[in-house]
């Protein structure tokens, strides 16, 4: 590929990231548009009269029409303007700042914990194919994907928090407490988060690599006199990474979702506890944001995750003619 | 979240008797009660008490509508409080009286009440607080209550312990609408209104450090409350809005009590105690309501409004919807022990219902929609219960739920038949805010001018006997003719750490301690 290609190909990938980032503030500006009540509801609830309504809505600059307050909103966006919490009246990107960064940890903690698991758990399984540890390992993994994360959830807290009371249930730290005092209260949710998925990706990393176990070049490896462990590492886990790859992109974007129900389970001041807050709130200037960040990390994510696999395996970087 | 059906007043948290004890544990006791309900030597004075907070405010204004009601009790005052049984008691008024015509009415303050910065509390701070709840701006649900017999220039204030309130209308019982379980009408300084959201003044028996509504909001001890120091150093609100996730913070002891908004269900009492906890648990107050709305068919015909009351089993859903941790209503929200409570009942009769039903034409029953959202674990199972329980009668209900982000704005609007909750009201109060004409919280849309002028005629009597058998009277047109099914009054259900100790009598009706006996199922939960 000539530096033009490159550039042409990189280019291409940052529009259609862009792309993505704006159907998706559509997406979430028509979607709130959609749901009964505004904001205004909201904080109002039941003490609504028509004439607070009227006052609070002018207050919170909801009286223009929805158009125009959506161009207002992306003008702002572009920037760097992310607006007020309607709620909270604090600015949005502050808020961004404090519960991004916690959702990061955990991400990161999750990550950090599962997919060296899932490694560990598929290459085993794949070394001794159907024999016990593989046997223990696909029985752990299904049940694990099976479980809800919230059970799971609960399960960890009823074992670890309440009977062996070594980590706390729940965090009860402020959303910009210091790294450290967050620290203990990661241990549940990140289990929660990774364990899921170690199931799940280690069964992948398996298949995959019990596929190129067959394949002739590892036989042609076997046969030139390689020991099975390094027939395994060296020659059928390169080939065996791509689709891993891709699965683990797919967990690292899955946290996103996952991350709304365990942070509510384990109260974790995180982007998923404010986005429920803010969806029930209907607190639009905060539920756009999270939801434009979210759809720039799966975007990203899919750059990244192409990058690292046309690395790893560069027929996978050839442009189709 | 704000959607709350507790937002608008019905809180107030632990604000004297609370105490902790025990080995672990340092002790305190907020200001003003009774040490003396503690076994000697067990209560350690300081320490730190977590209650969590559920999460549903958002600012620290009290006139706005997303007050954050938990720590509220514990940062303001106000001039009266409710007592044991619904009687107004002295608070930073000493003493008030009126004028024979009860149109107006002077408040006494004590003069030793003194905010957190030092400044002495005055009769134009009342005047303040008390006019800035009408800046319509603030949408402040106290405001619907106060207009119907004052307006902001009635309020006075002629020497610095003097508030005179001038009313619009005579009230005999003026006192009981300022005084507030939420902390509506609290008592801020003069001009302090632009920074009350976010860092108040107040006057009460703990000092915000600093607020935090989506972390832990923390509190410490005020030396110079006009009651004497609380004997806790700190008090924090962290904010654990799941319930599930309360009830685990509570027995892995994370928190030390779950909030008393969120009433714990029989069977999370059950965990929380085979957990190593304890279950603080008092008389009935809270109470749901199932609002038939007199405007819309088929219930703009009283027989049938009454025709769903007789299909409705008060008792039986105490039984089964609360397990027992409640006591029947009777479609009367005035407590049993007010001063002017009728104490009435009503029979669970299919067969009169049906008859009923019929003689308004609704010969073959008749089918409703019933508009519902989980707020507590009681929402929705009552209202299938009332949907079986009502089946006999010919009433076909089907039970809509909906989420409770949009609840209040759309099925609770638009619906003919609406569930809501409410925390206790002395009578005036209740009988005022939901079934006066016109009233912002007239759920039911029940218009009745024989009602606004039977209350307005209890108001104005000045004698106390014949007073309370019109508050009687308007208790009985509410059970015959208005669109409210309340069922049953809820017990408090709150779960603390073993430590805790008299967590007592603040922990119930807001700042009134109506603390009785419980209910005998609670006990067997206590006990067990």
């Amino acid at each position: 590929m000539g530096p033009m290609a490159l550039a042409r190909r990189i280019g291409a990938r940052a529009a259609s990231v862009l792309l993505t980032v704006l159907l998706a503030s559509v997406f979430v500006f028509v979607g709130t548009e959609l749901l009964p009540g505004d904001a205004a509801n909201a904080i109002l609830g039941r003490n609504a009269t028509p004439q607070g309504l009227a006052i609070l809505r002018r207050e919170l600059a909801l009286d223009s029409p929805p158009l125009q307050r959506y161009f207002i909103w992306l003008g702002h966006l572009l920037t760097g303007h992310l607006g007020t919490s309607l709620l909270l009246k604090r600015p949005v990107l502050a808020l961004l700042g404090e519960y991004g960064r916690n959702t990061a940890i955990l991400a990161c903690a999750s990550l950090l914990v599962g997919v060296p698991l899932a490694f560990a758990v598929g290459i085993v399984s794949a070394r001794w194919r159907g024999r016990l540890p593989d046997r223990i390992a696909s029985t752990v993994s299904v049940l694990l994907f099976a479980v809800p994360e919230f059970l799971l959830g609960s399960v960890l807290i009823l074992i670890f928090a309440v009977y062996l009371r070594i980590v706390p249930a729940v965090t009860v730290t402020a959303p910009n407490a210091p790294v450290g005092q967050l620290l203990p209260s990661l241990w549940l949710p990140t289990a929660t988060l990774s364990l899921a998925w170690v199931g799940y990706l280690g069964r992948m990393l398996r298949s995959s690599l019990i596929d190129s176990l067959e394949s002739p070049w590892v036989s042609h490896a076997r046969l030139s006199g390689f020991g099975p462990s390094r027939v395994l590492m060296r020659h059928a886990l390169p080939c065996a990474l791509p689709p891993a790859i891709a699965t683990a992109s797919l967990y690292a974007g899955s946290l996103l979702g996952g991350i709304v129900v365990v942070e509510t389970v384990f109260n974790y001041p995180g982007l998923g506890s404010l986005m429920v807050d803010a969806v029930t709130n209907r607190d639009v200037p905060v539920i756009q944001a999270i939801a434009v960040l979210s759809a720039l990390i799966w975007a990203l994510l899919a750059l990244a995750t192409d990058a690292l696999i046309s690395w790893i395996d560069p027929r996978a970087a050839t442009e189709p003619r | 979240v704000v959607d709350n059906g507790w937002s608008s007043d019905s809180a107030g948290v632990t604000r004297r008797g609370l105490l902790m004890g025990g080995s672990a544990l340092a002790v305190g006791l907020l200001a003003g009660c009774g040490a003396a309900s503690v076994a000697a030597g067990r209560v350690r004075r300081g320490g730190q008490l977590q209650v969590a907070s559920d999460g549903f405010g958002t600012t620290l204004d009290p006139a706005a509508p997303a007050f954050d009601y938990n720590p509220g009790p514990a940062i303001y005052d106000t001039l009266v409080v409710i007592g044991l049984n619904y009687e107004m008691q002295p608070w930073l008024a000493s003493d008030w009286s009126s004028n024979s015509a009860a149109t107006e009415w002077k408040f006494r303050l004590r003069d030793d009440v003194k905010f957190w910065d030092g400044s002495r509390l005055t009769s134009r701070d009342v005047r303040y607080s008390a006019q800035r709840v009408f800046d319509p701006t603030l949408v402040s649900p106290i405001a619907s209550v106060l207009q119907p017999v004052l307006s902001p220039s009635g309020v006075e204030a002629p020497d610095p312990t003097t508030v005179v309130f001038r009313l619009t209308r005579p009230h005999a019982l003026f006192p009981t609408l300022l005084a507030d379980p939420g902390m509506r009408l609290a008592i801020i300084p003069e001009g302090s209104g632009d920074r009350v959201a976010n860092s108040p003044i107040g006057s009460g028996p703990f000092k915000l450090v600093k607020f935090d509504p989506l972390g832990t909001t923390t509190l410490k001890a005020n030396p110079d409350y006009f009651l004497g120091p609380p004997e806790l150093d700190e008090l924090l609100y962290p904010t654990v809005g799941d319930p599930t996730a309360q009830l685990d913070a509570l027995i892995a002891k994370q928190i030390d009590a779950t909030p008393r908004t969120a009433n714990l269900t029989h069977g999370e009492a059950l965990v929380a105690r085979s957990g190593g906890c304890k279950i603080y648990q008092c008389r009935g107050e809270y109470w749901k309501i199932l609002a038939m709305k007199c405007n819309m068919k088929p219930f703009t015909d009283v027989r049938v409004r009454q025709a769903f009351k007789y299909a409705t089993d008060c008792a039986g859903l105490v039984t089964r919807v609360l397990q027992g941790l409640g006591r029947p209503a009777y479609h009367n929200p005035v407590p049993p022990e007010d001063q002017n409570a009728a104490r009435l009942t009503w029979a669970y009769d299919p067969e009169k219902a049906k008859s009923l039903l019929a003689q308004a034409g609704y010969r073959d029953g008749v089918d409703v929609t019933l508009q519902t959202a989980a707020f507590t674990p009681v929402h929705v199972p009552l209202c299938e219960a009332f949907q079986e329980m009502a089946a006999p009668a010919g009433i076909r209900v089907t039970v809509n739920e909906t989420s409770t982000s949009t609840y209040y704005s759309d099925a609770f609007v638009n619906g003919n038949f609406v569930i809501d909750w409410w925390g206790p009201r002395p009578s005036d109060r209740a009988l005022a805010q939901f079934f006066l004409p016109g009233a912002v919280d007239n759920e039911s849309n029940w218009d009745s001018p024989a009602f606004a002028a039977l209350l307005a005629g209890a108001r104005a009597e000045l004698d106390a006997a014949k007073r309370t058998a019109l508050y009687q009277d308007c208790q009985r047109l509410v059970q015959q003719e208005s669109g409210a099914i309340i069922p049953f009054f809820e017990d408090t259900v709150v779960g603390l750490r073993d430590e805790v100790l008299d967590y007592g009598d603040r922990v119930c009706a807001g700042q009134g301690d109506p603390l009785s006996e419980p209910s005998p199922r609670a006990l067997e939960i206590a006990q067990t």
